[in-house]
């Protein structure tokens, strides 16, 4: 029994050795939580979101192939001028718009000069030259605008298109399709939203035109409030205890309260009540309930124009919804499209959302098919903003860089469940 | 019989006790808490505490020699000092003054900037709540509000921990630097949950490149980082300190408040369970998993 006693320590203490040795070496490596194991949706929404991804996938294998919206890119320098080829040269003109702006404050050799910017900064975040895919890709982004603005000066016999005095590819094309006529059943659908989101953006300005007539302080007194804003600012600044800590914080109060009231002062210097500017105001609303109601339909186009309007988006990658602090101040009781998506899953947390439901709003453009291959202007613009970070932009087609590169796997299911809202709420 | 069963045990008593103290060891914190749950602000900063008074009055002294500090500056800092004799946060003097500041910071950003624009959509019931812990903390701390007011730093207030000593030291380190100290005092913050530890360091610039977000997400999307992080930082914050850091009228209460004002003063869980999608959720959840495995001592970066 001693023996038997003897064994059992030896054998427990050469097993806490044991034990204690393997606690000196370095952590063991727990590999992250496995997103899969992660993900506790149902079967049925899993099944369904394949179906959908597997639906994009295979439109993305066959896009480009006959689709009537899809218009070669050899068109921007053929003679083909007609609403929808002038159309397509306007969404190209788009996406160049910043190197158009470029090439302009940038006058000698703006091509390589640009190239060039693009190279510093990828190197700056990554640490490393732009790889060949995304040099490639990029390099063709000046020569197609360098293209283009010389076919619409072409076309339009100009010598420049100045920006110094206004002139831009952009603007220039806009008057272009304004004055050409609409031929095809396609073409006269196209024309009538256009307009109707252009007539849109007129009104906004105009609000805003009218807004600034309201206002029931000059711009000198304007001036004058900001001067005692910072004098104020200041002496909250210098304040010391020297005068005693009661006298210090009832300076403190004063001050603040002052602030407060000149910066009220200037939040609320417009006049809302005032019949102009509530005309304009019934007329926004009115054009921008008229817009939402036509978000049903198939064709891509009319949806993109009529769905960036409704959201008051300037870039069609954030149509799914819009975020905007100058539509809160017009006091319109009327939410955007994206923001009546968002209420109905219950949130309010705008940004969020909008991680998913931007992406969505591009995929269902796409399945509408719209033309999102990888010579796209929409794949161009995307390489362009997210080359730095995510370099597949820059080789896929828009619909292969959501499902496959850009998305967490879970937000991707965020993306899909928004899409087949949009897909029954917006689907013929 | 028994007594050599009692001398067995009391050997494996020694192993397990000298295998807990490599165990301690090996971790980096100097001040982690004895009990690793810190609950209550007090056990937070009775953690930290490695300093005594005598000790502390020797770092001011030798501060305001190194910084050869004028007698106004000398004053202020003893004023300072004296605001924060019974700290909230840390007995630190530079750590419990950089979350004071913070917080009234936020008391003058939220209170007439931002709060004040969506004062009609709150809830009057919140936003006096608010008021009156900005009051309390101004009337307690005014030297320290004359402070933040003046942008001026705290730069000649004594760190006296080693994380406040290296809290200090990310004033002056290049932002490669800050992002190797940030870390550390990330992994000090999850292994020891230490609420203000994870504020600190989730306050810093580039907290979003903590961890390796881009490999656990499975997304290269920065901004993404920031927001998933984000939420999974506040998530661990809530239930570290549901009162304190995340308590009603806390900061990240404020930042909700504005972010969603309808929903102004709701429980974070609630909020977060209310405000998000699915997916999301589950992609916050995972990088507080990957938080608190590494909190566990796990190497998963």
């Amino acid at each position: 029994m001693e023996r038997m006693n003897r064994i059992i320590v030896v054998v427990l203490l050469i097993l806490c050795g044991l034990w204690w040795w393997l606690s000196q070496g370095p952590a063991k490596p727990i590999k992250p939580i496995n997103q899969v194991s992660l993900k506790n949706s149902a079967t049925e929404q899993q099944a369904e979101h394949q179906t959908i991804k597997q639906k994009l996938k295979t439109r993305d294998v066959q896009a480009n192939s006959s689709q009537q919206n899809i218009v070669p890119k050899e068109t921007m320098t053929d003679d083909d001028w007609s609403y929808l080829a002038i159309y397509r040269r306007l969404e190209w003109a788009d996406v160049c718009s910043r190197y158009h702006w470029f090439a302009f404050t940038h006058k000698d050799n703006p091509f390589e000069s640009y190239l060039d910017e693009l190279n510093e900064r990828y190197m700056n975040i990554n640490g490393e030259h732009l790889n060949a895919h995304v040099l490639a890709k990029v390099t063709q982004y000046p020569l197609i605008c360098e293209r283009l603005k010389k076919a619409v000066m072409a076309y339009l016999q100009l010598d420049e298109i100045d920006r110094s005095k206004g002139q831009s590819v952009v603007t220039e094309l806009k008057q272009l399709l304004s004055a050409t006529p609409a031929v095809t059943e396609k073409e006269k659908r196209l024309k009538a939203h256009f307009e109707l989101a252009q007539s849109f953006l007129l009104t906004q300005t105009e609000f805003k035109q009218i807004k600034n007539q309201t206002a029931k302080i000059s711009k000198q007194e304007h001036i004058d409030i900001r001067r005692e804003i910072s004098a104020l600012d200041r002496e909250l600044s210098q304040l010391d205890m020297s005068m005693g800590i009661e006298a210090m914080t009832a300076r403190y109060h004063a001050l603040v309260t002052q602030i407060t009231a000149l910066n009220d002062q200037l939040e609320n210097k417009y006049d809302f009540e005032n019949k102009s500017l509530q005309e304009v105001q019934g007329r926004l609303l009115n054009q921008w309930v008229d817009l939402q109601g036509r978000l049903i339909g198939d064709d891509p186009d009319v949806f993109k124009v009529v769905k960036m309007a409704s959201e008051w988006a300037t870039n069609p990658l954030y149509m799914g919804m819009g975020v905007s602090g100058n539509r809160a101040e017009l006091g319109i009781p009327l939410k955007s499209p994206g923001e009546q998506m968002m209420a109905e899953f219950g949130i309010e947390a705008n940004t969020g959302f909008a991680l998913a439901a931007n992406p969505a709003a591009v995929l269902y453009l796409c399945s509408l098919g719209y033309d999102c291959s990888e010579d796209s202007p929409l794949a161009m613009k995307l390489c362009l903003q997210s080359y730095l970070e995510t370099p597949a932009a820059c080789h896929a087609s828009v619909e292969s860089f959501y499902l496959n590169h850009a998305l967490s796997p879970n937000l991707l299911d965020d993306v899909l469940m928004i899409f087949r809202w949009m897909e029954d709420n917006y689907g013929t | 019989m028994a007594h050599k069963t009692g001398v067995v045990l009391l050997l494996l008593l020694v192993m397990i006790v000298l295998f807990l103290v490599n165990e301690d060891s090996s971790t980096p914190a100097v001040d982690s808490a004895s009990n690793p749950i810190a609950n209550g602000v007090s056990e937070q900063a009775t953690a930290e505490s490695e300093t005594i008074n005598g000790e502390l009055r020797s770092s001011v002294d030798q501060t305001k020699k190194d910084n050869q500090l004028s007698p106004a500056q000398s004053n202020q800092l003893e004023k300072l000092l004296q605001e924060i004799e019974s700290p909230e946060y840390s007995e630190d003097p530079y750590v419990e003054l950089t979350l004071q500041s913070m917080d009234l910071n936020a008391c003058e950003v939220y209170q007439y900037g931002i709060l004040r624009g969506i004062k009609g959509k709150i809830k009057e019931q919140f936003l006096a709540g608010f008021q009156t812990r900005c009051d309390a903390k101004r009337k307690q701390r005014p030297h320290l509000l004359l402070n933040e007011l003046r942008s001026a730093s705290l730069k000649d207030v004594p760190a006296t921990s080693h994380w406040g000593k290296r809290l200090k030291s990310m004033r002056t380190m290049t932002r490669e630097e800050k992002l190797e100290a940030t870390k550390d005092m990330m992994r000090h913050a999850l292994q020891s949950q230490q609420t203000h530890w994870l504020v600190l360091s989730a306050h810093q610039n580039d907290g979003y490149r903590i961890f390796d977000f881009a490999e656990w997400l499975g997304t290269s999307d920065s901004y993404y980082h920031t927001v998933i992080s984000y939420l999974a930082y506040s998530q661990l914050i809530c239930e570290w300190d549901p009162n304190g850091l995340c308590g009603p009228h806390s900061n990240l209460m404020l930042s909700n408040c504005w972010y969603t004002p309808s929903d102004c003063g709701m429980p974070f869980d609630a909020w977060f369970e209310k405000n998000h999608m699915p997916g999301i959720k589950k992609d916050v959840a995972l990088v507080v998993a990957n938080l608190k495995s590494i909190g566990e001592g796990g190497d998963i970066e």
